[in-house]
């Protein structure tokens, strides 16, 4: 059953991953970006965008939520997002397979192999750099989105989180204690 | 590796087959296949022991130093 899923999610990551890279390519030789690939981006405006509040004395009111629809002419900025998303699937992609491989060995003889090893160690990692890039690109778009709209004040906001940086460590823990389990059960194996 | 084991050689004298030690110390031929072969990492007190019982010899006729 966790097999079929997994296989569905590597399938259905893989058609994304085509459909964003053959959007990228289109909209790499377009000067306006069509009309059904409008985005809306919903991003977070500080205080200092509203001119009204700019003349008091307040020092933090909170931030506003504003949805923005990007102007089509603007072909970078789709681009961008586009980029971003798809090095977002291509991890994730990545990290499907390599699930999907080791959920495999668990039908055939037994799962205690080095190449399980190194696919919980892959899968580990895969989640390091998925964390990063999701920061990384959040930065990049709103840096973008600067540009495009300089009279706003946007804010980019990295939520304090603590599980996902844990449950990372956690893989990294877990890749290492099977490492050594694979070892352990091989000098089993050939103890006579 | 620098011990050697002469299992093979002590079988033909006492003229019996791998598979037939193997039944009868209790373990597969494949596992006495791995200490024969020399590619066991460890070799257990009761396998050798059981070993040297039915071949009637002695480890040191089994395991040589190089």
């Amino acid at each position: 059953m966790f097999e079929w899923l997994l296989s569905f999610l590597l399938v259905a990551g893989s058609l994304a991953t085509i459909a964003t890279f053959a959007v990228i390519v289109l909209l790499s030789f377009a000067d306006q970006v069509p009309d059904y690939l409008t985005k809306e981006v919903e991003v977070q405006i500080g205080t200092k965008s509203l001119p009204a509040l700019a003349s008091l004395p307040v020092t933090e009111v909170g931030t506003l939520q504003a949805q923005l629809t990007l102007p089509l002419d603007r072909v970078n900025i789709y681009l961008t997002h586009h980029v971003v998303t798809l090095l977002g699937l291509i991890i994730a992609v990545a990290t499907a397979f390599q699930l999907r491989q080791f959920v495999q060995t668990l039908r055939q003889d037994h799962p205690f192999r080095m190449a399980n090893a190194r696919r919980l160690r892959n899968v580990a990692w895969l989640m390091l750099f998925g964390g990063i890039w999701k920061i990384s690109g959040g930065i990049i778009q709103i840096s973008e989105l600067s540009r495009v709209f300089p009279d706003l004040d946007l804010e980019f906001s990295v939520r304090g989180d603590p599980l996902p940086v844990v449950f990372i460590l956690i893989l990294f823990v877990v890749a290492e204690v099977f490492a050594m389990g694979v070892k352990m059960k091989e000098e089993a194996d050939l103890t006579v | 590796m620098p011990i050697r084991i002469h299992l093979d050689r002590i079988l033909t004298e006492r003229g019996m087959t791998q598979k037939e030690l193997a039944e009868r110390i209790g373990i597969t031929p494949a596992n006495l296949n791995i200490f024969t072969t020399g590619k066991a990492r460890a070799v257990r007190f009761s396998t050798l022991e059981a070993i040297c019982r039915e071949l009637d010899c002695q480890p040191g006729d089994l395991l040589k130093n190089d």
